[in-house]
C-alpha cells in the first residue's frame, strides 16, 4: 500500500497545487474538525472526499480501502464502548443508560446508551481526522512535505532522517520482495514448517542486507563529498489555482462560522 | 606517457580489507593520463572495485602511494573533497549512490556539498539534465526509475561535478542491450567533454573497440597492461587468467592458425572494420 500511496501522490490532479496551500488547508480542517460537532464532522468528511475523489481524481476504491483502516480500528473498540457490565445490586445507578441487557447470574450485561453516543462521536471524529491526513498523503509527495518542514525551520536532523528513511523504506521492501521471491521459487513456503523457517531466514537476511546497504550508501555519500549535511536543491513548479483557493478559503470560513453558531445555540 | 598528461598515479599500492588475511590489491603500479580511455579487466573478485575506491580516496592504502597530479593524496576532509570533485566514481549498483528523493535533487547533492551558490547549482543541474536527456524526469521520484534510468542519473550525479577523471565500475551490469547501446552513446558524449574515462568491465569486445589502454588484474595483482592490441595478442596468457580474448582477436588468431595468407596491413584493416561496425551498431 505504501508504494501505491506514494505513486498516487505523484500522479494526482492536485499534485502541482502549492504544497503550502494544501498543507495549510488540511491543517485548518484538522483543527476545525476537532472543535466541530459530529454533524459538521460528517460534512467535512464528505467535503474532503470530494476534494480527494473528484478534484484529485483518486479512485474511490483506494480511498475507501484507506478509510477502512481507521474504521476497522473503530470496529475493534466497539464492544468495549457499547457493552457494560454491572452487578444487579447497582442496577438503579445505570437504569437510564441501558438500552437492552441480560442477566448472567448476579451480573447484568447491557448495551449502553452513553457508549453508543461515544462510539458515534469516535467514528465521526476518526473519519474526519484521517480524511484530512489522507488528503495530504494522497495529494502531496513526501519530498514536498519534507521541503515545507525545512522551510518552516524544522531541524535538519529530522528532515534528513525523513529523507533517508523514505529512501530506505523502498530499498527494504525491494530487498524483502526479492528474498521472498527467491524463496518461493525454491518452494520455501510449501507447508507450515518451511514457511516458518523461510520467514526466519528472510528476517535475518533482511537485517544483514539492510546493514550492507547502509554501508554501501555511506560509501556512496562519501564518494559524493558528504560533509555532514544532506543538502539538496529543488525545482519548484507549482501553480496556485484560484478556483480551489477560493473554495478552500470560503469553505473554512463557513465552517468556522457554523462551529461558532453551533456553540452559541449550544448544540 | 609524459608526466604533463598524468592525472592519477598508483605506485606499489597495497590494500587489505580489515579482518582479511590476503591483500585484495598488491603492488599495483599504474598511471591514468588525460584524454585517454582506460579499461580494467579481470575476473570477479580480482580487485577492480577496490582499485576504483582507492582512486576516489574512499579507502586508504596500507602501503604504496597514490598521487593526484604528482602530489600524494592527503587523507584530510578538505583534500578528499577536492579529489572527489576531480575524480568521479560511479558505483556498479546505482541504488547505492542515489540518496535524494527526486532526480534533480539527487543531481544537486554533490554541488550543494561544494558550497556553490543556488543560481550556479540551478544552472548546472539544468544543463546536466539537458545533456543527459533527463529533463522530463527532473521531478520524478528516484524510487520509480528503471535501472537504466537510475544508471543514467548516477552518471549525471558525478558528471555535474565536472570531474577530470571518471571511474565507472561495471557500468553495463544489469542493463539490457538497448540500454547498453544508449550507454555507449553517453560515453562518447562524456569523452567529447574532455573527461578521462576508466571503465571496469567484462565485455572484451567493447574493450577491444573502445579502450586506448587496458589493465588486466588477476588475484589483486596487475597481470599486464598495454594497448588493446598488445594485451589481446597474448591470447594464451589471457586464457590462463580465465578471461578469453575478444572476437576480433579470436578471428585474427584463427586466420593465422589456418595459414591464411594475410598481410599485417590486411589484418589491421579487418580489425578496424570490425571495430567500426561494433561502434556503429552500439552507439
Amino acid at each position: 500500500m505504501h508504494h501505491q500511496i506514494d505513486a498516487i501522490a505523484y500522479t494526482n490532479r492536485l499534485r502541482y497545487l502549492p504544497s503550502e496551500h494544501k498543507l495549510t488547508f488540511a491543517a485548518t480542517l484538522f483543527c476545525l474538525s476537532l472543535a466541530a460537532p459530529p454533524l459538521l464532522q460528517i460534512l467535512i468528511t464528505i467535503w474532503v472526499t470530494i476534494w480527494v475523489v473528484i478534484y484529485a481524481k483518486i479512485p474511490l476504491g483506494i480511498y475507501l480501502k484507506l478509510q477502512a483502516i481507521p474504521f476497522s480500528f473503530w470496529l475493534t473498540s466497539i464492544p468495549a464502548l457499547l457493552l457494560g457490565v454491572v452487578n444487579s445490586a447497582n442496577l438503579e445507578l445505570i437504569k437510564t443508560d441501558i438500552i437492552w441487557g441480560f442477566n448472567l447470574g448476579d451480573i447484568l450485561i447491557y448495551f449502553s446508551n452513553q457508549g453508543m453516543q461515544q462510539a458515534g462521536f469516535l467514528l465521526t471524529r476518526s473519519l474526519v481526522l484521517t480524511s484530512c491526513m489522507y488528503f495530504i498523503l494522497l495529494t502531496t509527495p513526501l519530498v514536498e512535505i519534507i521541503r515545507i518542514f525545512r522551510k518552516i525551520g524544522c531541524p535538519s536532523l529530522i528532515t534528513e532522517l525523513l529523507m533517508l528513511m523514505y529512501r530506505f523504506i523502498f530499498m527494504l521492501t525491494e530487498t524483502a520482495s526479492q528474498l521472498l521471491i527467491a524463496q518461493q521459487v525454491r518452494i520455501g513456503y510449501g507447508d507450515w514448517k518451511t514457511t516458518i523457517r523461510s520467514l526466519g531466514i528472510v528476517t535475518s537476511q533482511l537485517l544483514q542486507q539492510t546493514l550492507e546497504n547502509y554501508r554501501q550508501i555511506c560509501l556512496g555519500l562519501t564518494a559524493r563529498g558528504f560533509n555532514g549535511e544532506l543538502r539538496v536543491w529543488s525545482v519548484y513548479r507549482h501553480q496556485p489555482n484560484p478556483r480551489y483557493t477560493w473554495e478552500g478559503c470560503c469553505g473554512c470560513l463557513l465552517l468556522l462560522v457554523s462551529i461558532g453558531w453551533f456553540y452559541v445555540l449550544g448544540i | 606517457m609524459s608526466s604533463e598528461f598524468e592525472l592519477l598515479e598508483f605506485e606499489n599500492v597495497q590494500y587489505t580489507y580489515p579482518g582479511s588475511q590476503q591483500p585484495t590489491l598488491e603492488n599495483i603500479t599504474c598511471q591514468f593520463g588525460r584524454y585517454q580511455r582506460y579499461a580494467v579487466i579481470g575476473r570477479n573478485g580480482c580487485g577492480k572495485t577496490t582499485l576504483f575506491r582507492l582512486a576516489n580516496g574512499l579507502y586508504r592504502p596500507q602501503s604504496g602511494v597514490i598521487s593526484w597530479r604528482g602530489q600524494p593524496l592527503q587523507y584530510k576532509r578538505r583534500s578528499l573533497n577536492q579529489l572527489r570533485q576531480n575524480v568521479g566514481l560511479v558505483f556498479q549498483n546505482p541504488e547505492q549512490q542515489l540518496v535524494a528523493t527526486t532526480v534533480s535533487e539527487d543531481i544537486s547533492y554533490g554541488l550543494c556539498n561544494l558550497g556553490l551558490s543556488t543560481s550556479e547549482i540551478a544552472q548546472r543541474v539544468r544543463q546536466i539534465l539537458a545533456e543527459f536527456d533527463l529533463v522530463s524526469l527532473a521531478d520524478f521520484p528516484i524510487n520509480y526509475l528503471s535501472l537504466g534510468q537510475k544508471k543514467r542519473v548516477s552518471i549525471a550525479d558525478i558528471m555535474v561535478l565536472q570531474p577530470q577523471l571518471l571511474f565507472l565500475d561495471e557500468p553495463t551490469a544489469y542493463l539490457d542491450s538497448y540500454q547498453v547501446t544508449n550507454f555507449h552513446g553517453l560515453l562518447n558524449q562524456i569523452q567529447q567533454q574532455g573527461t578521462t574515462l576508466v571503465i571496469a568491465t567484462h565485455n572484451l569486445d567493447f574493450v577491444e573497440a573502445w579502450a586506448d589502454w587496458v589493465l588486466v588484474l588477476d588475484g589483486g595483482k596487475l597481470a599486464c597492461q598495454g594497448t588493446p592490441k598488445a594485451v589481446f595478442s597474448q591470447g594464451q596468457q589471457l586464457q590462463d587468467l580465465g578471461l578469453g580474448v575478444p572476437l576480433v582477436g579470436d578471428l585474427i588468431n584463427w586466420l593465422q592458425a589456418e595459414n591464411m595468407a594475410l598481410s599485417e596491413t590486411q589484418l589491421n584493416q579487418i580489425q578496424q572494420q570490425i571495430r567500426d561496425r561494433y561502434w556503429r551498431s552500439n552507439s
